[in-house]
Protein backbone atom coordinates (compact mmCIF):
# COMPACT_ATOMS: atom_id res chain seq x y z
CA UNK A 1 0.00 0.00 0.00
CA UNK A 2 1.08 3.16 -0.76
CA UNK A 3 1.93 6.32 1.73
CA UNK A 4 -1.70 8.07 0.98
CA UNK A 5 -3.59 4.88 0.93
CA UNK A 6 -2.08 3.92 4.01
CA UNK A 7 -2.95 7.11 5.41
CA UNK A 8 -6.70 6.97 4.09
CA UNK A 9 -7.41 3.59 5.38
CA UNK A 10 -5.93 4.55 9.10
CA UNK A 11 -8.52 8.29 8.97
CA UNK A 12 -11.10 5.30 7.94
CA UNK A 13 -10.32 3.48 11.03
CA UNK A 14 -10.55 6.18 12.81
CA UNK A 15 -13.84 7.68 11.83
CA UNK A 16 -15.35 4.12 12.71
CA UNK A 17 -14.05 4.14 15.65
CA UNK A 18 -15.66 7.63 15.81
CA UNK A 19 -19.12 6.02 15.10
CA UNK A 20 -18.73 3.35 17.73
CA UNK A 21 -18.18 6.01 20.68
CA UNK A 22 -14.58 4.38 20.94
CA UNK A 23 -13.27 8.12 21.81
CA UNK A 24 -10.43 7.20 22.92
CA UNK A 25 -9.04 4.36 20.19
CA UNK A 26 -9.87 7.44 17.85
CA UNK A 27 -7.40 9.55 19.62
CA UNK A 28 -4.87 6.61 19.48
CA UNK A 29 -5.49 5.65 15.87
CA UNK A 30 -4.96 9.89 14.91
CA UNK A 31 -1.81 9.32 16.44
CA UNK A 32 -0.85 6.17 15.20
CA UNK A 33 -1.41 8.76 11.71
CA UNK A 34 0.29 11.83 12.75
CA UNK A 35 3.39 9.26 13.46
CA UNK A 36 3.50 7.96 9.89
CA UNK A 37 2.90 11.16 8.45
CA UNK A 38 5.69 12.88 10.24
CA UNK A 39 7.77 9.59 9.34
CA UNK A 40 6.99 9.46 5.60
CA UNK A 41 6.22 12.89 4.52
CA UNK A 42 8.60 15.52 3.95
CA UNK A 43 8.30 18.19 6.58
CA UNK A 44 6.50 20.51 3.89
CA UNK A 45 4.72 17.35 2.52
CA UNK A 46 2.79 16.77 5.65
CA UNK A 47 2.42 19.91 7.39
CA UNK A 48 -0.89 20.37 6.23
CA UNK A 49 -2.16 16.62 7.06
CA UNK A 50 -0.15 17.23 10.78
CA UNK A 51 -1.87 20.26 11.12
CA UNK A 52 -5.92 19.02 10.50
CA UNK A 53 -5.24 15.85 12.29
CA UNK A 54 -3.96 17.98 15.25
CA UNK A 55 -6.49 20.10 15.23
CA UNK A 56 -8.99 16.45 15.02
CA UNK A 57 -7.13 15.24 18.49
CA UNK A 58 -7.49 18.89 20.04
CA UNK A 59 -11.44 18.17 19.20
CA UNK A 60 -11.68 14.49 20.36
CA UNK A 61 -9.91 15.71 23.67
CA UNK A 62 -12.90 17.71 24.40
CA UNK A 63 -15.22 15.49 23.61
CA UNK A 64 -12.98 12.55 25.70
CA UNK A 65 -13.11 15.41 28.88
CA UNK A 66 -17.17 15.65 28.47
CA UNK A 67 -17.77 11.81 28.44
CA UNK A 68 -15.08 11.14 31.47
CA UNK A 69 -17.13 14.11 33.50
CA UNK A 70 -19.38 11.98 35.72
CA UNK A 71 -22.85 12.96 36.47
CA UNK A 72 -23.46 12.60 39.91
CA UNK A 73 -26.87 14.18 39.86
CA UNK A 74 -28.58 13.33 36.03
CA UNK A 75 -32.52 14.61 35.69
CA UNK A 76 -34.81 11.78 35.40
CA UNK A 77 -38.56 11.98 34.83
CA UNK A 78 -40.99 11.08 37.67
CA UNK A 79 -41.80 7.55 35.78
CA UNK A 80 -37.71 7.14 35.53
CA UNK A 81 -37.26 7.56 39.48
CA UNK A 82 -41.10 5.35 39.90
CA UNK A 83 -39.01 2.50 38.34
CA UNK A 84 -36.23 2.48 40.25
CA UNK A 85 -38.28 2.67 43.64
CA UNK A 86 -40.14 -0.23 41.86
CA UNK A 87 -37.05 -2.06 40.24
CA UNK A 88 -34.81 -2.23 42.88
CA UNK A 89 -36.75 -2.53 46.02
CA UNK A 90 -35.57 -6.42 47.46
CA UNK A 91 -37.37 -6.85 50.83
CA UNK A 92 -38.39 -9.95 52.19
CA UNK A 93 -41.63 -10.12 53.36
CA UNK A 94 -44.27 -8.23 53.25
CA UNK A 95 -42.98 -4.78 55.15
CA UNK A 96 -44.59 -1.60 53.55
CA UNK A 97 -42.26 0.90 55.38
CA UNK A 98 -38.84 -1.40 55.11
CA UNK A 99 -39.48 -1.45 50.59
CA UNK A 100 -40.84 2.14 50.90
CA UNK A 101 -36.80 3.23 52.72
CA UNK A 102 -34.91 0.66 50.44
CA UNK A 103 -36.92 2.32 47.43
CA UNK A 104 -35.63 5.74 48.72
CA UNK A 105 -32.03 4.31 49.15
CA UNK A 106 -31.69 3.57 45.70
CA UNK A 107 -32.60 6.83 44.76
CA UNK A 108 -30.14 7.93 46.67
CA UNK A 109 -27.61 5.62 44.71
CA UNK A 110 -28.94 6.86 41.41
CA UNK A 111 -28.35 10.56 42.61
CA UNK A 112 -31.74 11.14 42.96
CA UNK A 113 -31.31 13.24 46.26
CA UNK A 114 -34.32 15.63 46.14
CA UNK A 115 -37.01 12.92 45.32
CA UNK A 116 -35.67 10.58 47.64
CA UNK A 117 -35.37 13.35 50.98
CA UNK A 118 -39.31 13.68 49.99
CA UNK A 119 -39.85 10.28 50.47
CA UNK A 120 -37.74 9.81 53.45
CA UNK A 121 -39.79 13.19 55.09
CA UNK A 122 -42.58 10.80 55.26
CA UNK A 123 -41.23 7.78 56.20
CA UNK A 124 -39.25 9.87 59.47
CA UNK A 125 -43.03 10.29 60.84
CA UNK A 126 -42.51 6.11 61.32
CA UNK A 127 -41.25 5.04 64.16
CA UNK A 128 -39.41 1.78 63.39
CA UNK A 129 -37.26 3.40 60.34
CA UNK A 130 -37.51 6.93 61.77
CA UNK A 131 -33.50 6.82 62.30
CA UNK A 132 -32.96 5.32 59.47
CA UNK A 133 -34.50 7.22 57.28
CA UNK A 134 -33.50 10.59 59.31
CA UNK A 135 -29.37 9.18 58.69
CA UNK A 136 -30.10 8.61 54.80
CA UNK A 137 -31.52 12.45 54.72
CA UNK A 138 -28.13 13.53 56.18
CA UNK A 139 -26.39 11.27 54.09
CA UNK A 140 -28.67 13.18 50.81
CA UNK A 141 -27.29 16.35 52.07
CA UNK A 142 -23.90 15.51 52.73
CA UNK A 143 -23.60 13.51 49.09
CA UNK A 144 -25.03 16.83 47.09
CA UNK A 145 -21.97 18.96 50.06
CA UNK A 146 -24.91 20.83 51.25
CA UNK A 147 -23.26 21.50 54.90
CA UNK A 148 -25.62 24.01 55.74
CA UNK A 149 -29.08 22.20 55.01
CA UNK A 150 -27.04 19.02 57.35
CA UNK A 151 -27.18 21.53 60.38
CA UNK A 152 -30.50 23.00 59.45
CA UNK A 153 -31.77 20.22 59.19
CA UNK A 154 -30.31 18.88 62.52
CA UNK A 155 -31.60 22.01 64.08
CA UNK A 156 -34.45 21.16 63.08
CA UNK A 157 -35.17 18.17 64.79
CA UNK A 158 -33.38 19.32 67.86
CA UNK A 159 -36.17 22.03 68.37
CA UNK A 160 -38.89 19.58 68.05
CA UNK A 161 -39.37 16.18 69.58
CA UNK A 162 -39.73 13.80 66.62
CA UNK A 163 -35.85 12.11 67.74
CA UNK A 164 -35.00 11.21 70.89
CA UNK A 165 -32.01 12.39 72.63
CA UNK A 166 -30.04 9.39 71.80
CA UNK A 167 -31.27 8.97 68.45
CA UNK A 168 -29.83 12.77 67.76
CA UNK A 169 -26.72 11.72 69.19
CA UNK A 170 -26.28 9.00 66.73
CA UNK A 171 -27.26 11.12 64.06
CA UNK A 172 -24.76 13.82 65.64
CA UNK A 173 -22.19 11.29 65.30
CA UNK A 174 -23.11 10.13 61.86
CA UNK A 175 -22.88 13.41 61.05
CA UNK A 176 -19.61 14.66 62.46
CA UNK A 177 -17.66 11.46 61.30
CA UNK A 178 -18.70 12.60 57.85
CA UNK A 179 -17.66 16.44 58.22
CA UNK A 180 -14.14 15.62 59.37
CA UNK A 181 -13.55 12.71 56.67
CA UNK A 182 -14.54 15.87 54.26
CA UNK A 183 -12.64 18.44 56.31
CA UNK A 184 -15.57 20.52 57.06
CA UNK A 185 -14.94 22.54 60.31
CA UNK A 186 -18.63 22.49 61.99
CA UNK A 187 -19.91 21.30 64.95
CA UNK A 188 -23.51 20.09 66.24
CA UNK A 189 -24.71 20.94 68.94
CA UNK A 190 -25.93 17.76 71.55
CA UNK A 191 -29.29 17.68 72.92
CA UNK A 192 -28.83 18.73 76.63
CA UNK A 193 -32.24 18.07 77.59
CA UNK A 194 -32.13 14.79 79.65
CA UNK A 195 -34.65 12.00 79.87
CA UNK A 196 -37.05 11.84 81.95
CA UNK A 197 -36.18 9.61 85.14
CA UNK A 198 -38.51 7.17 86.80
CA UNK A 199 -37.97 7.64 90.43
CA UNK A 200 -37.93 4.13 92.58
CA UNK A 201 -40.25 3.54 94.87
CA UNK A 202 -39.30 4.04 97.79
CA UNK A 203 -41.90 2.20 99.77
CA UNK A 204 -40.56 -0.68 98.48
CA UNK A 205 -37.04 0.31 98.70
CA UNK A 206 -37.50 0.00 102.59
CA UNK A 207 -38.55 -3.29 102.60
CA UNK A 208 -36.14 -4.69 100.51
CA UNK A 209 -33.75 -2.38 102.95
CA UNK A 210 -35.66 -4.57 106.16
CA UNK A 211 -35.20 -7.93 104.71
CA UNK A 212 -31.52 -7.21 104.14
CA UNK A 213 -31.25 -6.88 107.82
CA UNK A 214 -31.88 -10.78 108.63
CA UNK A 215 -29.04 -12.68 108.88
CA UNK A 216 -28.65 -14.62 105.65
CA UNK A 217 -27.97 -13.17 102.84
CA UNK A 218 -29.80 -12.89 99.57
CA UNK A 219 -29.95 -12.24 96.24
CA UNK A 220 -30.34 -9.14 95.75
CA UNK A 221 -33.99 -8.09 94.83
CA UNK A 222 -35.27 -5.63 92.21
CA UNK A 223 -36.25 -2.41 93.26
CA UNK A 224 -39.00 -1.17 90.49
CA UNK A 225 -37.51 2.30 88.60
CA UNK A 226 -34.11 1.83 90.61
CA UNK A 227 -30.78 1.04 88.36
CA UNK A 228 -29.23 -1.76 89.89
CA UNK A 229 -25.29 -1.79 89.39
CA UNK A 230 -24.23 -5.41 88.68
CA UNK A 231 -20.79 -6.22 89.60
CA UNK A 232 -19.82 -9.41 87.13
CA UNK A 233 -17.35 -11.61 88.20
CA UNK A 234 -14.04 -10.57 86.45
CA UNK A 235 -13.47 -12.97 83.25
CA UNK A 236 -10.07 -13.14 81.44
CA UNK A 237 -10.09 -11.43 78.08
CA UNK A 238 -10.96 -14.16 75.34
CA UNK A 239 -7.88 -14.73 72.99
CA UNK A 240 -9.12 -13.77 69.54
CA UNK A 241 -8.02 -16.28 66.62
CA UNK A 242 -7.40 -14.77 63.32
CA UNK A 243 -10.42 -14.92 60.80
CA UNK A 244 -9.66 -17.82 57.94
CA UNK A 245 -11.68 -17.46 55.10
CA UNK A 246 -12.41 -20.67 52.84
CA UNK A 247 -10.71 -20.72 49.37
CA UNK A 248 -13.17 -20.17 47.14
CA UNK A 249 -13.57 -22.13 43.94
CA UNK A 250 -13.53 -18.89 41.89
CA UNK A 251 -10.43 -17.68 42.70
CA UNK A 252 -8.68 -19.74 40.01
CA UNK A 253 -10.38 -17.57 37.62
CA UNK A 254 -7.31 -15.93 36.60
CA UNK A 255 -8.74 -14.44 33.52
CA UNK A 256 -5.72 -11.13 34.42
CA UNK A 257 -3.32 -13.59 33.51
CA UNK A 258 -4.78 -13.82 30.09
CA UNK A 259 -4.32 -9.96 30.11
CA UNK A 260 -0.25 -9.95 31.46
CA UNK A 261 0.31 -12.30 29.08
CA UNK A 262 -1.34 -10.16 26.31
CA UNK A 263 0.48 -7.33 27.20
CA UNK A 264 3.75 -9.37 27.59
CA UNK A 265 3.20 -10.77 24.10
CA UNK A 266 2.87 -7.29 22.56
CA UNK A 267 5.97 -6.39 24.30
CA UNK A 268 7.86 -9.01 22.75
CA UNK A 269 6.63 -8.52 19.62
CA UNK A 270 7.63 -4.86 19.64
CA UNK A 271 11.30 -6.07 20.63
CA UNK B 1 -33.92 -13.42 43.26
CA UNK B 2 -36.61 -14.57 40.75
CA UNK B 3 -39.96 -13.83 42.01
CA UNK B 4 -41.53 -17.08 42.04
CA UNK B 5 -45.57 -17.30 43.15
CA UNK B 6 -46.18 -21.15 42.49
CA UNK B 7 -50.20 -21.00 43.70
CA UNK B 8 -49.97 -18.69 40.64
CA UNK B 9 -47.90 -20.53 38.78
CA UNK B 10 -45.93 -17.68 37.59
CA UNK B 11 -42.48 -17.13 37.62
CA UNK B 12 -40.53 -13.38 37.27
CA UNK B 13 -36.74 -13.74 36.34
CA UNK B 14 -33.78 -11.49 35.83
CA UNK B 15 -31.36 -11.07 32.99
CA UNK B 16 -28.84 -8.43 32.63
CA UNK B 17 -26.88 -7.92 29.48
CA UNK B 18 -23.30 -7.14 30.95
CA UNK B 19 -19.89 -5.69 29.05
CA UNK B 20 -17.48 -3.11 27.99
CA UNK B 21 -18.48 0.24 27.43
CA UNK B 22 -19.86 0.97 24.10
CA UNK B 23 -20.13 -3.11 23.24
CA UNK B 24 -23.75 -3.15 22.16
CA UNK B 25 -25.78 -3.80 25.04
CA UNK B 26 -28.34 -1.25 24.71
CA UNK B 27 -28.06 -2.23 20.98
CA UNK B 28 -28.98 -5.65 22.10
CA UNK B 29 -31.69 -4.58 23.73
CA UNK B 30 -33.13 -2.32 21.15
CA UNK B 31 -32.78 -5.50 18.50
CA UNK B 32 -34.77 -7.22 20.83
CA UNK B 33 -37.89 -4.78 21.44
CA UNK B 34 -38.08 -4.48 17.44
CA UNK B 35 -37.80 -7.71 16.89
CA UNK B 36 -39.99 -10.19 19.43
CA UNK B 37 -42.74 -7.90 19.35
CA UNK B 38 -45.35 -10.18 20.34
CA UNK B 39 -42.99 -11.22 23.53
CA UNK B 40 -42.53 -7.73 25.04
CA UNK B 41 -44.53 -6.59 27.25
CA UNK B 42 -44.10 -3.03 27.57
CA UNK B 43 -41.81 -0.04 26.50
CA UNK B 44 -38.25 0.02 26.75
CA UNK B 45 -37.12 2.20 29.36
CA UNK B 46 -33.26 4.19 29.33
CA UNK B 47 -32.88 5.39 32.06
CA UNK B 48 -30.93 8.40 31.81
CA UNK B 49 -28.53 7.93 28.42
CA UNK B 50 -25.94 10.70 27.55
CA UNK B 51 -25.79 10.96 24.05
CA UNK B 52 -26.38 7.63 23.06
CA UNK B 53 -23.86 6.00 25.73
CA UNK B 54 -26.07 4.69 28.90
CA UNK B 55 -25.84 6.40 32.05
CA UNK B 56 -28.06 4.07 34.46
CA UNK B 57 -29.36 1.25 32.61
CA UNK B 58 -31.94 0.41 29.88
CA UNK B 59 -34.77 -2.17 30.82
CA UNK B 60 -37.06 -4.16 28.62
CA UNK B 61 -39.36 -6.74 30.44
CA UNK B 62 -40.99 -9.40 28.46
CA UNK B 63 -43.61 -12.63 28.88
CA UNK B 64 -42.56 -15.16 27.43
CA UNK B 65 -45.69 -17.00 27.82
CA UNK B 66 -46.68 -20.21 29.82
CA UNK B 67 -43.65 -22.88 30.04
CA UNK B 68 -44.54 -26.06 31.42
CA UNK B 69 -47.93 -24.68 33.27
CA UNK B 70 -46.06 -21.81 34.23
CA UNK B 71 -46.01 -17.67 33.44
CA UNK B 72 -42.59 -16.85 32.59
CA UNK B 73 -41.77 -12.99 32.81
CA UNK B 74 -38.48 -11.46 31.95
CA UNK B 75 -36.92 -8.74 32.66
CA UNK B 76 -33.65 -7.65 30.91
CA UNK B 77 -31.48 -4.89 31.78
CA UNK B 78 -28.24 -3.36 30.19
CA UNK B 79 -25.98 -2.28 32.75
CA UNK B 80 -23.57 0.96 32.10
CA UNK B 81 -20.43 -0.53 30.88
CA UNK B 82 -18.37 2.77 31.53
CA UNK B 83 -15.67 1.72 34.24
CA UNK B 84 -16.62 4.89 36.13
CA UNK B 85 -20.29 3.97 37.00
CA UNK B 86 -19.08 0.45 38.51
CA UNK B 87 -21.64 1.14 41.85
CA UNK B 88 -24.54 1.41 39.25
CA UNK B 89 -22.91 -1.69 37.65
CA UNK B 90 -23.32 -3.26 40.99
CA UNK B 91 -26.94 -2.46 42.24
CA UNK B 92 -28.36 -3.47 38.39
CA UNK B 93 -26.45 -6.97 38.79
CA UNK B 94 -28.46 -7.36 42.32
CA UNK B 95 -30.62 -10.09 41.88
CA UNK B 96 -29.50 -11.35 38.55
CA UNK B 97 -30.77 -14.79 37.07
CA UNK B 98 -28.95 -15.19 34.20
CA UNK B 99 -26.38 -12.86 32.08
CA UNK B 100 -25.29 -12.28 28.75
CA UNK B 101 -21.79 -11.19 28.46
CA UNK B 102 -21.18 -8.94 25.11
CA UNK B 103 -17.86 -8.74 24.13
CA UNK B 104 -16.62 -6.19 21.46
CA UNK B 105 -15.35 -7.90 18.82
CA UNK B 106 -13.00 -5.29 18.17
CA UNK B 107 -9.29 -5.85 18.53
CA UNK B 108 -8.68 -2.63 20.09
CA UNK B 109 -10.68 -3.72 22.89
CA UNK B 110 -9.34 -6.76 23.93
CA UNK B 111 -8.33 -6.02 26.89
CA UNK B 112 -11.75 -4.06 28.22
CA UNK B 113 -13.12 -7.46 27.63
CA UNK B 114 -11.20 -9.33 29.99
CA UNK B 115 -11.93 -6.04 32.64
CA UNK B 116 -15.22 -6.02 32.67
CA UNK B 117 -15.41 -10.18 32.90
CA UNK B 118 -13.25 -9.75 35.70
CA UNK B 119 -15.71 -6.62 37.00
CA UNK B 120 -18.76 -9.18 36.08
CA UNK B 121 -16.95 -12.20 38.50
CA UNK B 122 -15.90 -9.40 41.49
CA UNK B 123 -19.59 -7.92 41.63
CA UNK B 124 -21.03 -11.53 41.44
CA UNK B 125 -18.86 -12.36 43.83
CA UNK B 126 -19.97 -9.94 46.06
CA UNK B 127 -23.59 -10.98 46.03
CA UNK B 128 -22.33 -14.41 46.92
CA UNK B 129 -22.66 -15.61 42.83
CA UNK B 130 -20.37 -17.52 41.07
CA UNK B 131 -19.63 -16.70 37.46
CA UNK B 132 -19.24 -20.12 36.61
CA UNK B 133 -22.35 -21.34 38.25
CA UNK B 134 -24.82 -18.33 37.43
CA UNK B 135 -26.61 -19.23 33.90
CA UNK B 136 -24.07 -17.23 31.47
CA UNK B 137 -23.70 -17.01 27.65
CA UNK B 138 -21.70 -14.81 25.92
CA UNK B 139 -21.94 -12.70 22.69
CA UNK B 140 -19.14 -11.66 20.00
CA UNK B 141 -20.04 -8.61 19.05
CA UNK B 142 -19.51 -6.57 15.79
CA UNK B 143 -18.41 -9.27 13.58
CA UNK B 144 -19.93 -6.76 10.83
CA UNK B 145 -16.97 -4.64 10.91
CA UNK B 146 -14.47 -7.15 9.67
CA UNK B 147 -16.37 -5.68 6.37
CA UNK B 148 -15.28 -2.39 6.91
CA UNK B 149 -11.81 -3.52 6.91
CA UNK B 150 -11.52 -3.44 10.77
CA UNK B 151 -9.39 -5.40 12.49
CA UNK B 152 -11.37 -7.61 14.46
CA UNK B 153 -10.18 -10.82 16.59
CA UNK B 154 -11.03 -14.40 15.32
CA UNK B 155 -13.74 -16.84 17.82
CA UNK B 156 -10.70 -18.37 18.29
CA UNK B 157 -9.05 -15.87 20.31
CA UNK B 158 -12.05 -14.29 21.56
CA UNK B 159 -12.84 -18.15 23.31
CA UNK B 160 -9.31 -18.44 24.39
CA UNK B 161 -9.09 -14.99 26.28
CA UNK B 162 -12.89 -14.98 27.83
CA UNK B 163 -14.11 -18.37 28.26
CA UNK B 164 -11.40 -21.10 28.25
CA UNK B 165 -12.49 -21.35 32.10
CA UNK B 166 -16.07 -20.89 31.85
CA UNK B 167 -17.03 -22.87 29.05
CA UNK B 168 -20.25 -20.86 28.60
CA UNK B 169 -21.87 -21.58 25.58
CA UNK B 170 -20.95 -18.22 23.22
CA UNK B 171 -22.60 -16.92 19.56
CA UNK B 172 -21.03 -14.69 17.35
CA UNK B 173 -23.31 -11.49 16.52
CA UNK B 174 -23.89 -8.17 15.08
CA UNK B 175 -26.78 -6.47 17.03
CA UNK B 176 -27.13 -3.61 14.64
CA UNK B 177 -28.30 -6.13 11.38
CA UNK B 178 -29.59 -8.58 14.49
CA UNK B 179 -27.26 -11.93 13.55
CA UNK B 180 -27.31 -13.91 17.02
CA UNK B 181 -29.44 -11.63 19.45
CA UNK B 182 -32.39 -14.19 19.28
CA UNK B 183 -30.21 -16.92 19.48
CA UNK B 184 -28.23 -15.20 22.19
CA UNK B 185 -31.29 -14.52 24.28
CA UNK B 186 -33.10 -18.13 23.61
CA UNK B 187 -29.73 -19.76 25.22
CA UNK B 188 -29.64 -17.30 27.89
CA UNK B 189 -33.33 -17.61 29.16
CA UNK B 190 -32.92 -21.42 28.53
CA UNK B 191 -30.22 -21.77 30.96
CA UNK B 192 -32.09 -19.81 33.45
CA UNK B 193 -35.05 -21.26 33.39
CA UNK B 194 -33.52 -25.04 34.07
CA UNK B 195 -31.34 -23.43 36.65
CA UNK B 196 -34.34 -22.21 38.18
CA UNK B 197 -36.03 -25.59 38.52
CA UNK B 198 -33.14 -26.97 39.35
CA UNK B 199 -33.34 -24.46 42.56
CA UNK B 200 -37.54 -24.10 42.90
CA UNK B 201 -38.27 -27.51 41.14
CA UNK B 202 -41.20 -25.59 39.87
CA UNK B 203 -41.89 -28.17 36.90
CA UNK B 204 -44.08 -31.12 38.35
Amino acid sequence: MDIKSTIKSLLKEVDIYKTQGLLAEAKDKYQKTLGFVQNNLKPQEGKKIIGAISDKINTLEKEIAIVEKKVMSPKMTKESQDLITKMFTAVEGEDKYAAELEGAKALIKFGQFSRAIIELQKLIEIEPIRLDAARQIMNCYLLESKYDDVAKQYEQWLSNDLLTKKQLDTLRKFVQGAFKNKGIDKTLPEKTEVDEVVEPDMAKFEEVEAAETTATPQKPKEIPGAKAQVKKPETKPKKLKPITFEKEEFEEFDIMASIKKSKKTDVDKKK
Amino acid sequence: MPVLNLKKREIECKVVYYGPGRCGKTTNLEYTFKTFKKQIAGDMVSINTEGDRTLFFDFLPMELGKIKGCDIRVQLYTVPGQVKYSSTRKLVLKGVDGVVFVADSLKVRREKNMLSLKDLQMNLKEYGMSVFKIPLVLQYNKRDLADEGLPIMSIEQMERDLNRQLKAPSFPCSAVTGEGVGKTLTECLKLTLISLQRQFKWVQ
